[in-house]
């Protein structure tokens, strides 16, 4: 895969504003992935792993992250642009909740792009939605990558 | 419901910039360890995040960390809870926002500093709704600023106060 990727690279030449970002994140969500990602943040907050007080909340399953969803968009981001590129600025605002079992894909589009500095900078609306299209977590991100 | 008690934001523009002490932790040791279970947990377990022999050749010290990693072992219901709101609340996690500086590598020892950022007031059909901004800066031993993390929360105070 990495392969694969690096024979691809992107070149900020290529870019066009507008354009669609690969849909490189598609995850169907498990309880064990909820799980690893609490272990691995060491956030506990039991509605995310524990049915009954997920239950008590008002939900009918347990409950996705939202930083998850925030670290899926982020991967999206570093996926996309490759070791050359650079991650510089994220934000993700969470309109709604994702119920486990549920597919998340990350999804983004060119915004604008701009050189500065020798650089080249990219901006880029960024989402996640789940395979029903519900758009769940909207967010911005900024990237460079070398000319 | 009318009985409501009103809070105004003048009461709280005071902690706006306030460093806010949390208690726990005041250091961030990142390890391999934890890297690769992060990297994992995100389902992205690249030979930068995962093979230290890969990220030497690349001219790291070791694994460097995924975007997002520095908040690990903080959690950050506990900075929010730790800012000192004259009532009882309760909330939702409402955003995230990330700069990213500086790339984290394994080894590296990250001290957080978290101060309110900011407070808003919306005042909606069921009562009162706060949005407080949590700002928290990681800073290396080299005394470098690594990343910058602001995490709103919608804070609803609760009734009958």
């Amino acid at each position: 895969m990495e392969n694969t990727a690096s024979r691809m690279k992107l070149r900020f030449d290529d870019i066009v504003v507008g354009a669609e970002i690969p849909a490189l994140v598609q995850e169907k969500i498990t309880t064990q992935m909820l799980v690893e990602w609490a272990a691995a943040v060491r956030d506990f907050f039991p509605v995310h792993y524990d049915q009954n007080v997920a239950e008590k909340m008002g939900f009918p399953t347990v409950i996705v992250h939202g930083p998850l969803k925030c670290a899926l968009l982020a991967r999206l981001m570093v996926q996309w642009i490759g070791e050359e590129g650079t991650l510089l600025e994220l934000t993700c605002e969470h309109r709604k909740s994702n119920l486990v079992e549920e597919t998340l894909i990350c999804k983004g589009k060119v915004s604008d792009k701009f050189e500065e500095k020798g650089c080249g900078y990219i901006r880029a609306e960024i989402w996640v939605e789940n395979d029903k299209g519900s758009k769940s977590a909207i967010g911005s991100s900024l990237v460079s990558l070398p000319l | 419901m009318n009985s409501q008690k009103k809070y105004t934001l003048e009461q709280l523009n005071s902690l706006i910039g306030q460093e806010i002490k949390v208690g726990y932790p005041t250091r961030i040791e990142v390890e391999k360890g934890a890297v690769k279970n992060f990297a994992e947990a995100i389902r992205y377990a690249h030979p930068l995040y995962v093979n230290e022999a890969y990220a030497r050749s690349k001219g790291y010290r070791s694994v460097i960390a995924p975007p997002t990693f520095a908040a690990y072992d903080y959690q950050r219901g506990d900075a929010v809870r730790s800012v000192p709101l004259p009532f009882e609340w309760s909330g939702l996690h409402g955003g995230d926002e990330w700069k990213f500086i500086k790339d984290i590598q394994a080894g590296d020892v990250l001290t957080p500093t978290v101060k309110l950022a900011d407070i808003s007031l919306k005042e909606g059909k069921k009562g009162q709704i706060f949005l407080l901004k949590v700002e928290i800066t990681y800073t290396n031993q080299d005394n470098e600023i690594v990343a910058i993390y602001r995490s709103t929360t919608i804070v609803m105070p609760k009734e009958g106060q």
